[in-house]
């Protein structure tokens, strides 16, 4: 998280955020094995793959955790991995020119959804936001993040102080949050589509050129 | 330069305020300098002339656990270069080729494993320099992890090892069988391991233009080394070293050397944009402080090996190719500036490599 | 918006919270810049300067955490903009630029990124509203190894000098140098050397960073290689052009009505 997001960030010197930002998605996306771990493995107890998520912060604007999860899971989701095929000793990596690459076996798509309290209103009823911006979070009384799946279930809830909210209200949140997934997942799932087939045209030229190469 | 202060009523005047040349050279450096520059001849503080560089001393192989070494010495500046032999085995599954060359291009595979990190070895190739400013060297560079000016040396020597291609990959490849079976089955044997060399350059202390420094003393070590002859051994699986200390790096004929240039503005003209500069060959610390451009020049000049170590002067007819050059910062150099340079540039070269081939090799 | 291999994609002011920002793309090499400007901000007492303002340069590389390739290239940027910027007219305040390298070819590559990255940093300057002396423009030229033979794809991006003569033909080299502009990785592994020329808009030379790199296996088949100074200087008067005449109008139309200068 550099100054190109927000001024206030100095470079080299991480901020509370930054250290919740990480162990949120740590617990959200690596505790909740949403990414089947065998599946990277090459040779077992040799060789593994290792993947590696850097997340640039750009432009901060509040909501860091949901949207860095977003792309965290996004970016999970449309990476492919090259192909490996293991024949004794030797172990060919093909590059993805040669073998069409495969996905990441990811188990479930788990999302974050912060939700920001603003203390109680006059008729004793939490005040509760979504998707705060950065003005909204510096006012803000107390958060919670939850961490669900499309489908519904709940596979982390962080509050970490900030003004006492009763379970009710938690229950409230952790459903709308549910419900908010949903909407989430579907946008994902879109996007990755629209990627797939802007790609596979590019794919089938490329095929062409490939033919016609191997005729010449 | 003068300060007025309240003066008891008399008629002696107050004796004018002065500074000692040590204090002035510490309160106003710009000035400092600038008195000695426009002095006719130019003369900088430290008694050369502008296009005047540091004589210099070197001495190799004074790191007994080393493979080899040098000990650069230019005015204060001081570096000590050791490099340091190891062995990289090539597993299977491995891509040989990926070390092969000095500019690899990165393919999409290499790209997807990670173009950086794996042990250095994957990005960096085989030649791996760092530098490392002393505690002490100088008073700017306190101790701590390594800083810019530190990183920007180690990228830079780096990138001249990439650039020059001084040292012959072949000499550093581990062949499956070493049983001087002759250069033409080289296609049929197997590469088993590659030597890697870490080139650690220390600087003990620091004044000013420890690039060039820093590179002599690599160029230096490099030529001097002995690395022991390692083969394969069948039976075992494994690469064997024999103790003997015999191997040389073959490095290029024609070794290229670098050479930095500092330009020092004077401000004393009316027109901003149009103020007068001077440039200073070689650079100690305190020219560099003051300097807001800087020029590098990497040049070869091809020597007649008939003529052996003894360069005929002035290096007329004699064909020199350039490198590299850098410039940084400032906007006073031009192009016909860089072309004088480079005539400085190529006797500064001839010196070194006169130096360096008066160093007696290693005895085998 | 633009195909030509000449002109980049530039996009202006993209992030709504810094005080300047511009993206970047090369066109051939597909090479994707982010710069943000901050300033003049307030300054850490530790690097507070009594008569100047203080630059600082990030660059963040797109994959890993930041290495020495990244403090070297922020340091080229720093010296360069420290001489650019008129740093006198915020003496004790910051000024903070980001570079984001969002896309490259190859994210180690010196060369390839340098150019892009000066060129989005004065754009997002002028953004900002930073004081600066004159406008600078970066470009990357490459000569090419062989001069006979033919790359596909670089039409309009290559022109060809004379060379000068060596006296001695120990070399069957043909009589011009084949240069391409804005090479990508690709051309650069094909190329003899590698030259990053910047200019300012009055034709001085803010940076040179050319270097010979020519494939090869090293050691003694390294001999000879390098060029002549006079090749170079018919190069860098080549560079000098495209930058003052071609690079100051790329500037001028992407800032279109701004007006900055």
């Amino acid at each position: 998280m550099g100054p190109m997001a927000s001024p206030s960030f100095e470079v080299g010197r991480p901020t509370d955020l930054d250290h919740t930002l990480s162990r949120l998605l740590e617990k959200s996306i690596r505790r909740s094995t949403a990414l089947d771990l065998e599946s990277l493995c090459i040779v077992t107890a040799q060789r593994v793959w290792s993947l590696r998520a850097d997340l640039h912060f750009l432009s901060h604007d509040g909501n860091l955790i949901d949207t860095a999860c977003i792309a965290t899971i996004t970016a999970l989701a449309h990476f492919r991995l090259p192909v490996v095929t293991v024949s004794g000793e030797d172990i060919t990596i093909h590059p993805v020119t040669e073998r069409v690459p495969v996905p990441l076996s990811l188990l479930h798509w788990p999302i974050c959804v912060t939700f920001s309290f603003f203390g109680e209103d006059d008729d004793g009823e939490m005040v509760c936001v979504l998707d705060a911006t950065a003005q909204e979070e510096a006012l803000r009384e107390g958060d919670m993040t939850v961490t669900v799946n499309k489908n519904g279930e709940v596979c982390q809830i962080s509050k970490s102080g900030g003004v006492a909210v009763e379970a009710e209200t938690l229950m409230k949140c952790a459903r709308m949050a549910a419900q908010k997934v949903k909407g989430i997942d579907k946008l994902i799932a879109a996007a990755l589509r629209e990627d797939e087939v802007a790609r596979n045209k590019g794919n089938l030229d490329w095929l062409k050129e490939g033919r016609s190469e191997n005729e010449r | 330069m003068s300060i007025l202060t309240p003066q008891p009523a008399g008629d002696s005047l107050p004796p004018p305020l002065t500074f000692s040349t040590s204090l002035f050279r510490q309160i106003s450096p710009a000035l400092y300098l600038e008195r000695h520059l426009t002095h006719s001849p130019p003369t900088r503080p430290n008694g050369r002339s502008p296009s005047q560089c540091r004589d210099f001393t070197l001495t190799t192989n004074s790191l007994s656990h080393a493979h080899g070494s040098a000990v650069v010495r230019a005015g204060d500046t001081a570096v000590v270069c050791g490099i340091r032999g190891e062995i990289l085995t090539v597993a299977p599954g491995d891509d040989p080729s990926r070390f092969e060359s000095y500019h690899c291009p990165p393919t999409s595979a290499t790209h997807a494993c990670g173009s950086r990190g794996a042990g250095g070895a994957s990005w960096g190739g085989l030649i791996i320099p760092n530098v490392e400013l002393s505690t002490g060297c100088s008073k700017k560079y306190p101790l701590g992890p390594p800083g810019g000016l530190a990183q920007t040396l180690s990228d830079q020597l780096h990138e001249l090892v990439n650039v020059t291609k001084l040292v012959s990959l072949d000499s550093l490849r581990i062949y499956d069988s070493d049983d001087g079976s002759g250069s033409s089955l080289a296609s049929t044997k197997k590469i088993k391991g590659y030597w890697s060399l870490y080139l650690d350059v220390l600087c003990i202390s620091l004044d000013g233009n420890i690039l060039d420094a820093a590179w002599y003393a690599i160029v230096a070590a490099l030529k001097s080394s002995r690395l022991p002859l390692a083969s394969w051994n069948q039976t075992e699986e494994r690469i064997f070293c024999q103790a003997l200390l015999n191997h040389p790096i073959s490095l290029r004929q024609s070794l290229p050397f670098t050479t930095t240039f500092a330009l020092i503005p004077l401000p004393n003209s009316e027109n901003h944009r149009k103020e007068t500069a001077i440039l200073l060959n070689d650079p100690d610390s305190y020219e560099e402080g003051e300097a807001c451009e800087i020029l590098t020049i990497l040049c070869t000049t091809e020597f007649d090996p008939a003529q052996g170590d003894s360069p005929r002067f002035p290096l007329a007819g004699l064909r020199t190719r350039v490198e590299k050059i850098e410039k940084r910062g400032g906007w006073n150099i031009g192009l016909t500036q860089i072309e004088s340079c480079l005539d400085l540039a190529t006797s500064k070269a001839a010196r070194y490599f006169q130096s360096l081939a008066k160093e007696q090799p290693a005895p085998l | 918006m633009t195909s030509s291999p000449l002109t980049p994609e530039i996009s202006l002011n993209p992030l709504p919270q810094s005080d300047g920002s511009c993206q970047y793309t090369c066109p051939t090499s597909r090479t994707t810049i982010l710069t943000s400007v901050n300033g003049p901000l307030e300054v850490r007492p530790k690097d507070e300067l009594p008569n100047h303002a203080t630059i600082e340069v990030i660059v963040k590389p797109g994959i890993g955490v930041a290495g020495v390739r990244e403090t070297r290239l922020s340091s080229l940027i720093h010296s360069t903009l420290q001489s650019l910027i008129l740093t006198n007219h915020h003496p004790r305040t910051l000024i903070q630029i980001v570079a984001q390298i969002v896309q490259a070819e190859d994210h180690t590559s010196l060369p390839l990124l340098l150019t892009p990255l000066l060129n989005c940093t004065i754009l997002s300057l002028l953004i900002a509203g930073i004081p600066m002396r004159t406008v600078g423009w970066s470009v990357h030229l490459a000569v090419l190894q062989d001069t006979k033979k033919d790359i596909k794809g670089v039409e309009g991006q290559v022109f060809k000098l004379a060379k000068t003569g060596d006296g001695d033909a120990m070399e069957t080299e043909g009589d011009e140098q084949i240069v391409v502009r804005n090479p990508n990785s690709e051309i650069l592994s094909l190329a003899k050397s590698s030259h990053t020329l910047t200019f300012s808009k009055e034709g001085d030379v803010l940076l040179i960073e050319s270097l010979e790199c020519s494939q090869g296996s090293g050691g003694e088949s390294a001999d000879g290689q390098g060029w002549d100074i006079t090749d170079f200087l018919k190069l860098a008067e080549e560079g000098k052009r495209i930058c003052c005449e071609e690079g100051v109008e790329i500037v001028r139309e992407a800032l279109g009505d701004r007006k900055v200068f």
